[in-house]
């Protein structure tokens, strides 16, 4: 009978050894230091440069050629006439092509005449990738609809957070 | 002994065979008849006629009033199918400036939005401006246009962007 009992123990012990070892184990790897993350975040803003012309509305469009890379998010700009969000279709989000518009009944005293960041998009990419773009400024016009003919975009990627 | 109500008696008592002294009792036992002169009963006749003629006076009188209401009612509602309160009847007023709805641009809900903030009352009227034909040309036309602006597959400018 006793040693029934013993035998008993000695089987309850190693099955909780069983149980515990690899709680351990883990426990033990998480100092060692975590593996670089499989993806980052970045922005990119856009920025339009009317040369000298008020500029009251644009449409831009833009193509992330980074592979594996999305949208994520869309903000506004700096200046007050495009601080709100542009026109985006929400389709976008979590795709890599969009079309960004915006326009503001500003007065032209009110608009901006030289280099603007009109907007900022965010983005996931891979780990250690940079992001690449191509884009068309599809149009730029002045307060009256007149379309401004040497305005430019350009996109000037941000830090990473 | 002979009085008026004896006279107005359908039947007299003494032309009934009644016992003179039973005739006698009755005759203690009951007041006399009140006596009615033609002008009281002429006065009560009146009295009733006058009666009946003011019940059918304001029943003609409520006949006139609902007739009234109901030939004021009906005017009414002839007036209204005739001029009907549709939304203003959308004249073909040609367009101030010309908006593509098949493939906008961001022009295109920028000329619009400048036409109703210039011109809010021409606008209504103008058919071409009611991109998502609703009873009023507003904000949410203008941003159908910028919707289908962005949008990366082609639609129409009916449905609606995000901003």
């Amino acid at each position: 009978m006793k040693l029934r009992m013993t035998k008993l123990a000695i089987l309850v012990v190693l099955s909780l050894s069983a149980f515990l070892l690899p709680i351990s184990t883990s426990s033990s790897a998480g100092n060692s230091p975590m593996p670089p993350p499989a993806i980052q975040f970045t922005h990119v803003d856009i920025v339009v440069d009317p040369h000298g012309h008020t500029l009251a509305a644009y449409q831009l469009s833009l193509v992330l050629t980074t592979p594996n890379a999305q949208i994520v998010g869309i903000e506004g700009g700096d200046h007050a006439a495009f601080n709100a969000a542009p026109y985006y279709d929400p389709a976008a989000m979590q795709n890599h092509k969009i079309i960004v518009a915006a326009y503001s009944l500003n007065a032209a005293k009110d608009l901006p005449v030289g280099k603007t960041r009109v907007a900022r998009l965010h983005i996931q990419l891979p780990a250690n990738a940079t992001p690449q773009f191509t884009s068309e400024l599809t149009v730029a016009a002045t307060t009256d609809g007149a379309a401004i003919p040497n305005a430019t975009a350009s996109l000037q990627p941000g830090e990473n957070p | 002994m002979s009085t008026e109500n004896d006279n107005l008696s359908p039947t007299s008592p003494d032309e009934l065979a009644i016992p003179a002294g039973l005739r006698a009792a009755l005759r203690g036992s009951m007041p006399p008849a009140p006596v009615i002169g033609h002008a009281l009963d002429a006065a009560i006749v009146h009295m009733a006629r006058e009666k009946f003629a003011e019940r059918r006076r304001g029943r003609m009188i409520r006949y006139s009033l609902f007739a009234a209401t109901a030939a004021a009612a009906a005017s009414v509602l002839l007036f209204f199918s005739l001029n009907p309160l549709a939304p203003t009847a959308v004249s073909p007023r040609p367009a101030a400036i010309a908006i593509n709805t098949t493939h906008p641009t961001i022009l295109d809900a920028f000329a619009l939005a400048r036409e109703l903030r210039d011109h809010p009352q021409l606008v209504q009227q103008t058919a071409a401006y009611h991109v998502t034909h609703r009873s009023r040309v507003d904000q949410h036309d203008i941003d159908a246009l910028a919707g289908a602006a962005v949008a990366l597959t082609p639609v129409s400018a009916n449905s609606e962007a995000t901003q």
